[in-house]
């Protein structure tokens, strides 16, 4: 108790508050004084008593600093002078300064920005109270990957009390008519202890609670996600209470979910709005029974585990649960085990999304950003290193007078932290920057898919961290290396310069490393732009130009089938009637769209390796027309018309890797091939269409089908418009046609082809970009090094370049001199960069469209453009280099 | 008569407490006087051993001390025994002579 009351009246007096030096040299002058009297009173004059009482007393200097160290704590007091110091050093060097901070913001804010894309990724909480007890589980039926519950099983675990609440949701598409428009609206169908169970805080209004539950058909209510509030809504405090149609029936408005809420999952589509599950009769068609359909697996469970309960022991209970609801099922889905994942943060179906790619990406991101962070510590470490060495009198006379190299070292060390405190808000600046701008990389679509949107705590805690752990690192090796200095040869001067030909000198060492790492990013960063443009080239099978689509869903509006599909010919009858429509068809899906679909076949003797095995084949659902409308050759047979209807035999088109596949060097028209097992239907083949891509740019020669729309009917689908002339304005005018015939029915996603396109091209349009950022900052920042170090070593030199020119040297010789070093620096560090580039491109290989990873061009290209920009950044200072006047030269120390 | 020694650190504290018990209250010069005398000269205090010690004792809140005027009219400051330094002193007392009560036992219980 007490040395705690000691310590913090030290700590207050480091601050300043307290007794004054002066004080205690006035006390010790009293005390000096009686004594030299009591001295004087013994019987010595007044000169020996003084003496004498000096002798007696001691140092007085000694004492007032032994108690001003007792007075005060003494680190603190060293920390703040330390401080003092390093900030006037920085204000003394405005350039240095400038460009240090610079180069620290530029490295931690790249690589926090990268972190906050991981973070986003891999780490978003959910904005629920106790998320460690927060728990998904998902069922499995033997075979098939991990996937959700039916409405019986949810209740029965609900009722088994392994949980201490379970909750239930699903997603569906919702057509909402906001004023006088229907808009598609991503929605989730959730149990009435959805949000109770997560424990969360409605920002206006109320969220769901028990009394919404009363059977089914309960008050149709709904909850508004603050995004769509905000966006929707205009952030309307009175849209509580308010009346939306959804499906055409009226819903309530009770409440806004708190912010950045965008529904659990990882990988889906933000949700905008939470409805009840009671109210499924009203919102997903052809939903009769479903709350007593044991084998109908649409629900996803999440529960609260009791307090102290590990997800361990939460699986294995939920795991013996799924095994006794499964023995006693009869028929088909039976379940046979259950996982149970955490879910604090969003998540997803484990069986999935593959955490390892997420991981796999990520990591690559870090690295590439840590390399970028290693090259600017070790210029700034650099330019400390250079300051260091022009102070090394100064060092050498401190030392010389007591300091000890723990306490220099220290001083340094603090400048370092002091640059990286700079340069921690800016980098942070920047990290906002970037972050706005990877948002536009996000490609548009019906629905918003998201990452990260602010700089969160992780990501602030993360630049701290990031900014601490450099100031260390670029500031203790010149601290160290600067305390290290002989002081006799420092202090006459005779000190200065570093021989030349030293070969391993640390400053060499780093700004060859910053090249190699430079040339490494660079040609990376190469191979990615290359494999942009490649992919932009890339034969996908369709046209582009003029076109357009546009998609709808009648399933929301409340159409049964038999009226979806009169609707949807209706649609197609009147679109081709209107000005400036070359042709037009339906499709479910295209090539590369969000949604696809996949067909098991059966061609007898050819599919599988064991009889009656099928194979899975990339199909979509067309209308006659479709091939000509999006401009997809046929190049034996024909596509499908009119004739192939409902009623009639059923047929297929197949692309050629298809017909390659079953029927290489024959004839596949006519051919047989059964939809779904063995014994299914049969189809006879009557088209081939061109080879396309279909599922990702990258993607290898895949099999690719296609079946008549009308004979396999989809709700959702999707019009595809060839147009004479631009494609923008006509889009308007169809969307108006088909909204003139159904209010109701929402038309969304109209967007050209090009734009439909960008959504594919999106991943090789954001490793392009990032390679190129990253590699222009390598560059910039190397080049920054190697202009540092040619001019300190310029600096350094200048008494030798001066007895040179002295003696007869010419301008051009002492340039050729300088140009040399610097070259040797840089050919090290790119051919070393070369080597890197080498192994980077095998690890990027599989990213790049149609490109070999040693690409021929980029290999030669760079090296070049390296070599340009090192000479261009030694040139300056070998420029100064020669203009040195002897004179001064021989007399500078 | 030995040599003049300089006074042992953890010693001092205790040394004061005791003057300014025994003297009350006392400016730094008579507090070191006293200890010398009271040794019977065989310490010697030094103001680099004094006023740290004075400070860490009137930081430990066992001494307070105030500006006051001397006898010859100087002003200086005066250091007293605060409650608390009295129970400490109490208690180290105690401490001291327990210790060299029994360091008594071992140095003359030695028996050739």
């Amino acid at each position: 108790m007490r040395s705690l009351r000691a310590w913090l009246l030290r700590f207050v007096a480091t601050l300043g508050i307290g007794r004054r030096d002066a004080e205690l040299t006035e006390e010790l002058e009293t005390h000096l004084a009686l004594q030299v009297e009591d001295n004087i009173r013994s019987g010595m004059s007044l000169e020996e008593a003084r003496r004498q009482a000096k002798i007696r007393l001691g140092g007085a200097t000694q004492a007032i600093e032994l108690c001003r160290e007792r007075s005060r704590l003494p680190l603190a007091d060293t920390l703040l002078q330390d401080l003092r110091y390093g900030a006037r050093m920085l204000r003394k060097n405005p350039s240095f300064t400038l460009v240090a901070v610079f180069t620290l913001a530029l490295g931690i804010g790249a690589t926090s920005a990268i972190f906050s894309l991981v973070s986003a990724m891999l780490l978003r909480p959910l904005p629920a109270s106790h998320r460690e007890q927060l728990v998904a589980m998902y069922s499995r039926v033997s075979g098939r990957p991990a996937g959700d519950w039916s409405y019986p099983q949810y209740r029965a675990l609900r009722e088994s009390g392994i949980y201490a609440g379970v909750a239930a949701q699903s997603g569906l598409d919702l057509s909402v008519t906001i004023g006088s428009r229907a808009e598609l609206v991503w929605a989730n169908i959730v149990s009435e202890n959805f949000f109770s169970v997560l424990g969360m805080k409605p920002v206006l209004g109320r969220l769901f609670e028990e009394s919404d539950d009363r059977g089914p058909g309960s008050d149709p209510v709904v909850v508004l996600s603050y995004d769509c509030w905000q966006r929707r809504f205009g952030g309307n405090t009175g849209v509580v209470g308010s009346k939306l149609l959804v499906n055409g029936n009226p819903f309530v408005v009770v409440g806004v979910a708190p912010r950045d809420f965008h529904g659990t999952r990882l990988m889906g589509y933000w949700a905008e709005m939470w409805v009840p599950l009671m109210t499924y009769a009203q919102v997903l068609s052809g939903s009769e029974g479903l709350l007593e359909q044991d084998w109908n697996h649409w629900l996803l469970l999440m529960g609260r585990m009791p307090a102290g309960m590990k997800v361990a022991e939460a699986e294995q209970r939920t795991f013996a649960f799924a095994r006794q609801v499964g023995e006693k099922q009869t028929g088909s889905n039976r379940l046979t085990s259950a996982i149970v994942i955490p879910a604090g943060t969003q998540f997803d179906n484990p069986s999935f999304v593959s955490r390892s790619m997420l991981t796999f990406g990520a990591t690559l991101g870090m690295v590439a950003t840590v390399m970028v962070l290693l090259i600017a510590c070790s210029n700034v470490a650099g330019l400390l290193l250079a300051r260091a060495s022009t102070r090394g009198k100064e060092i050498a006379t401190r030392l010389a007078l007591g300091a000890t190299r723990k306490r220099l070292v220290r001083q340094m060390l603090t400048e370092g932290i002091a640059l990286a405190a700079l340069a921690c808000p800016l980098a942070l600046a920047l990290t906002r920057i970037s972050q706005i701008y990877s948002a536009k990389l996000i490609p548009p679509g019906p629905f918003r898919l998201g990452f990260g949107e602010t700089i969160d705590s992780n990501v602030l805690w993360f630049a701290v961290a990031a900014s601490l752990a450099t100031a260390i690192v670029f500031g203790l090796t010149p601290a160290l290396r600067a305390s290290r200095v002989e002081l006799i040869p420092e202090l006459r001067g005779e000190a200065g310069g570093r021989l030349v030909g030293r070969r391993f000198e640390l400053r060499s060492l780093l700004v060859v490393g910053q090249i190699t790492l430079a040339a490494g990013l660079v040609i990376c960063a190469g191979l990615f732009v290359r494999s942009l443009t490649s992919a932009r080239n890339l034969d996908i099978g369709f046209q582009r130009d003029n076109r357009f689509i546009m998609s709808f869903d009648v399933s929301v509006s409340g159409y049964d089938a038999q009226r979806g599909d009169r609707f949807q010919r209706e649609v197609l009858r009147r679109v081709r009637g209107l000005p400036g429509v070359k042709s037009a068809s339906m499709a479910f899906s295209l090539p590369m769209d969000y949604e696809s679909s996949a067909t098991n076949i059966f061609v007898a003797g050819k599919t599988g390796r064991r009889s009656g095995d099928t194979d899975q084949v990339w199909s979509a659902r067309v209308d006659p027309g479709y091939f000509s409308t999006i401009g997809t050759d046929i190049v034996a047979g024909q596509e499908f018309s009119d004739a192939d209807d409902a009623g009639a035999p059923a047929v297929i088109v197949i692309n050629q890797t298809m017909a390659n596949r079953y029927w290489p060097g024959e004839d596949p028209l006519g051919r047989e091939v059964r939809l779904g097992g063995s014994t299914a239907k049969a189809a006879r083949v009557v088209g081939v269409a061109r080879d396309g891509k279909y599922a990702l740019l990258g993607e290898a020669p895949s099999l690719a089908m296609w079946i008549p729309l009308r004979q396999s009917y989809s709700s959702w689908v999707e019009v595809v418009v060839h147009s004479t002339e631009d494609p923008a304005a006509e889009m308007e005018i169809v969307r108006q046609e088909i909204q003139r015939m159904d209010p109701n029915v929402a038309v969304f996603g109209a967007q050209t082809m090009d734009g439909f396109l960008k959504r594919a091209l999106n991943l090789a349009e954001t490793e392009a970009y990032l390679g190129a950022t990253f590699g222009i900052m390598s560059l910039v920042l190397a080049a920054i090094g190697l202009y540092g170090v040619v001019s300190f070593s310029v600096a350094q030199r200048t008494r030798e370049l001066g007895i040179r020119m002295a003696l007869g040297a010419r301008r051009g010789h002492v340039l050729r001199l300088v140009l040399q070093q610097a070259l040797r620096f840089a050919g090290t560090g790119i051919a070393l960069g070369v080597l890197l580039g080498f192994a980077l491109g095998r690890v990027v290989g599989n990213l790049l469209y149609d490109i070999s990873a040693h690409d021929a061009r980029v290999f030669l290209l760079t090296p070049t453009m390296l070599a340009l920009v090192a000479l261009a950044a030694a040139y300056v200072p070998a420029l100064r280099a020669t203009n040195v006047d002897p004179l001064v030269a021989l007399r500078y120390e | 008569m030995g040599e003049k020694k300089d006074v042992w650190q953890g010693t001092l504290a205790l040394m004061v407490l005791k003057t300014l018990q025994s003297m009350g209250p006392l400016h730094g010069y008579g507090i070191a006087r006293r200890i010398e005398q009271t040794s019977g000269d065989n310490l010697v205090v030094q103001y680099g051993t004094l006023y740290p010690a004075l400070l860490k004792l009137e930081q430990e809140a066992y001494i307070a001390s105030e500006w006051g005027v001397s006898e010859k009219n100087r002003r200086a400051r005066y250091y007293r025994l605060t409650r608390a330094g009295r129970k400490q002193l109490n208690w180290e007392t105690r401490e001291w002579q327990a210790t060299a009560a029994i360091l008594e036992r071992f140095l003359t219980s030695e028996e050739p």
